[in-house]
């Protein structure tokens, strides 16, 4: 019995371990995140090819989807329904475009499912940390 | 709903970044409790109610406009 509660310890110790190690390298991927931001963006404007645009769109996911050094429920509530704005708002830009094309008022549209990503993770990220730092009424 | 966290708070001579380190959440979240644009989980309110020594119900209730 009292080697089954010792086991028991240890294996529940370990876990609390790992889910330490698991919290920091949630909250280090911000910096690697933001790296693949850094090298994404002038590829994305500049660079002619294919998959172009994947180092943003892979940073800004990494962004997104990091850690807090606390990760409350408030944090977890707000990353859930910036997504959902940033969604919501993208579609409509998406619909827009697409509509201001059709009638000739632009000379470009969104094709690219990666761009609309793009759009969605930028949107989501310009609405998730203005709500989480300031939080004045 | 309102609550009387900052009273609490007060009387307990604690800032809210204490506060906050003694319930696990961040100081942003316990100002966004404060002022009423976040509601807490049941248990993070049980948590806070706990840190004052007093019960959920005294720490937060409801309002007229909570339409009940």
């Amino acid at each position: 019995m009292n080697s089954l509660l010792t086991f028991t310890e240890k294996e529940s110790s370990m876990k609390t371990s790992l889910n330490k190690l698991a919290h920091r390298g949630f909250i280090y991927q911000k910096y690697l995140g933001l790296f693949l931001i850094a090298i994404g963006l002038p590829m994305f404007f500049f660079a002619s090819g294919r998959n172009t645009d994947f180092p943003l769109m892979i940073g800004l996911f990494t962004v997104f989807t990091s850690m807090e050094k606390i990760e409350d429920e408030r944090s977890v509530s707000l990353k859930t329904s910036s997504m959902y704005i940033a969604f919501v708002f993208a579609y409509t830009i998406k619909l827009v475009l697409t509509n201001l094309y059709q009638v000739s008022l632009i000379p470009f549209h969104m094709t690219e499912i990666n761009h609309f990503i793009i759009l969605v993770f930028v949107l989501a990220i310009s609405v998730y940390y203005p709500r989480l730092y300031f939080s004045r009424r | 709903m309102i609550n009387t966290i900052r009273v609490e708070r007060a009387r307990h001579n604690l800032t809210q970044a204490q506060l906050a380190e003694k319930v696990g959440v961040s100081r942003q979240t316990i100002n966004s409790i404060e002022i009423g644009k976040f509601i807490p989980s049941t248990m993070l309110a049980l948590k806070l109610a706990r840190v004052f020594s007093i019960s959920v119900d005294e720490l937060f209730s409801l309002e007229e406009k909570d339409g009940l």
